[in-house]
């Protein structure tokens, strides 16, 4: 029961709420913009290696509240990093076809690749999980670590803000707005620019918080831009396209069944998200939440 | 109050309207008419800036705003109803009428949602439904609404009574009418319906092709019936 069914489905949860945590921001700008930024794998990293380098300066132990602290910090930088972003590049996508979001996003991957390179250099590193995230808890035989524990709550916690925030806060209703037809919103008098430059800060915010919080989890590398690629534009996809009540739902189907699926078949880890991500958009092409902005 | 042209608007490399000039007083009520495809929504989206590239310039109150993005005209106090309402489906009709108020003016109120509902009696029952639970009418009644909220000195509107029903036209023509007379309201209307058009304003513009091949009041326009016969006639 625990080895077959509790433990893979905790496993899939906590690696359901790391790739929701991680495609937030992806998914935020997607849905309004319809820019597909493949870069915001970088901008994630980034926001790892500045939370690395505050943890070096403030002595290599960190409490909860520091982690904390540093993650919003690492958000902050690499929103402000949004807002340059922003005006050189997002800006003039928006007047072109969206093929070219595609090469210039992945132009701007390689950059950052580059850009940590040459900032932090190639070598590896890590960081120790805060202390009080460090233990485990065991619910019978069911072993959950406590850092996985707190992941899989702040996903929930974060999914729940962002509903509330879209469902009911005038700003969520106005991004819903701006998201379904911007143009009939500049009509209205929404100045739709700046809320695209907001859109992005925030986007990018959220790509560096969760490089801050997923830090402990990681090994730090020039290669962790590219890390949870392939499962972020999964949940994306397969979510609906850009909004984040899909997203939510198809990261915990696409990665419970991968946890299922890697257990009881050992040699092929990790292959069955890509036969849930098929099954999954043979099944509903327009994705599970269609239609829907955010 | 606006004055503009002679003005030339583009869709990629389509020349759509050619050499077109309109002026419209402050508290004038002017029709811009002609068959489907002549070039009146262009006309429309240009003065702002919806869409097609336009050329010539675009004077409001003295100030050319030819360089302005649509919201900046929309805070000029320009209301644009569009064709198809663009209505937010996943909006009460409340929430629909108030997105407006980023159109405010500065130093300006919006209208309280009380006094949209008193103009538009139909809306006031329909509150708290959401943009896509309504009829075409009701939300072609609702955009106008939504547009007049954020107390426009112009209000334009392309082709409102276009498959509405006609009780539902009429009452448009009336709280237009009304709104005219009782605050100054200038207004732009495209329109193919010229018993509407004639009871909401005074002059017209006939367009064929994208060129206006006649300008003036409606007196003037019934003068000479040929005019109807090979501009408007199906």
């Amino acid at each position: 029961m625990v080895d077959y069914v509790l433990s893979p489905l905790f496993n899939g949860l906590f690696m359901a709420m790391v790739v929701f945590l991680f495609t937030t921001g992806l998914t935020l700008i997607f849905g309004i913009l319809r820019v597909l930024n493949f870069a915001h794998g970088g901008f994630f990293m980034i926001g790892a290696y500045v939370a690395f380098s505050v943890v070096r300066l403030v002595g290599g132990e960190t409490s909860m509240l520091a982690y904390l602290a540093i993650s919003t910090v690492a958000g902050i930088v690499v929103g402000l990093l949004g807002l340059v972003v922003e005006r050189i590049i997002f800006r003039p996508l928006q007047k072109v076809d969206e093929a070219y979001s595609l090469i210039a996003t992945y132009a701007l991957l390689l950059i950052t690749e580059g850009a940590v390179k040459a900032v932090w250099g190639v070598s590896f590193h890590s960081v120790a999980t805060p202390d009080l995230l460090g233990g485990a808890v065991f619910a019978g035989d069911l072993f959950m670590p406590t850092y996985a524990i707190f992941i899989i709550l702040v996903g929930f916690a974060s999914y729940a803000l962002l509903e509330w925030v879209l469902q009911h806060t005038d700003t969520g209703k106005l991004m819903k707005s701006v998201a379904s037809d911007p143009w009939m919103a500049g009509m209205l008098g929404v100045n739709v620019p700046r809320f695209y430059t907001f859109i992005v800060v925030l986007g990018f915010f959220l790509a560096g918080i969760a490089g801050g919080l997923l830090l402990p989890n990681q090994t730090l590398s020039p290669n962790l831009a590219s890390t949870f690629v392939i499962q972020a534009f999964g949940a994306l996809v397969v979510g609906g396209m850009g909004n984040i009540r899909g997203t939510f739902l198809a990261a915990i189907m696409l990665c419970v069944i991968d946890s299922f699926g890697s257990l009881l078949f050992s040699e092929v880890p990790g292959l069955f998200f890509y036969i849930a991500m098929t099954a999954a958009l043979l099944l509903r092409p327009q994705g599970l939440i269609a239609g829907a902005r955010l | 109050m606006l004055e503009a042209g002679p003005l030339d608007m583009f869709y990629g490399d389509s020349h759509i309207i050619q050499g077109v000039s309109i002026a419209v007083r402050e508290g004038e009520g002017i029709a811009i008419l002609g068959r489907n495809g002549v070039g009146k929504s262009t006309l429309l989206k240009g003065l702002m800036a919806g869409g097609p590239l336009v050329r010539g310039p675009i004077r409001h109150e003295g100030a050319e705003i030819g360089r302005l993005s649509n919201f900046e005209r929309a805070r000029r106090g320009f209301g644009f109803v569009p064709e198809d309402r663009r209505i937010y489906p996943h909006l009460t009709v409340a929430e629909n009428i108030a997105m407006s108020g980023h159109a405010v003016r500065a130093g300006a109120a919006p209208h309280t949602l009380d006094e949209i509902y008193g103009f538009f009696p139909m809306l006031r029952g329909l509150s708290n439904r959401l943009g896509f639970e309504l009829s075409g009418g009701q939300q072609q009644v609702l955009a106008i609404a939504r547009a007049v909220y954020a107390r426009p000195g112009c209000l334009l509107l392309d082709e409102p009574t276009e498959g509405i029903a006609p009780v539902i036209v009429e009452e448009i023509a009336e709280r237009l009418i009304e709104m005219r007379r009782a605050s100054g309201l200038t207004l732009i209307l495209a329109e193919q319906n010229v018993w509407f058009a004639r009871a909401c304003t005074t002059r017209l513009y006939l367009l064929d092709s994208g060129r206006v091949v006649f300008a003036g009041s409606w007196p003037e326009f019934d003068a000479q019936p040929e005019l109807s016969a090979r501009y408007l006639a199906v």
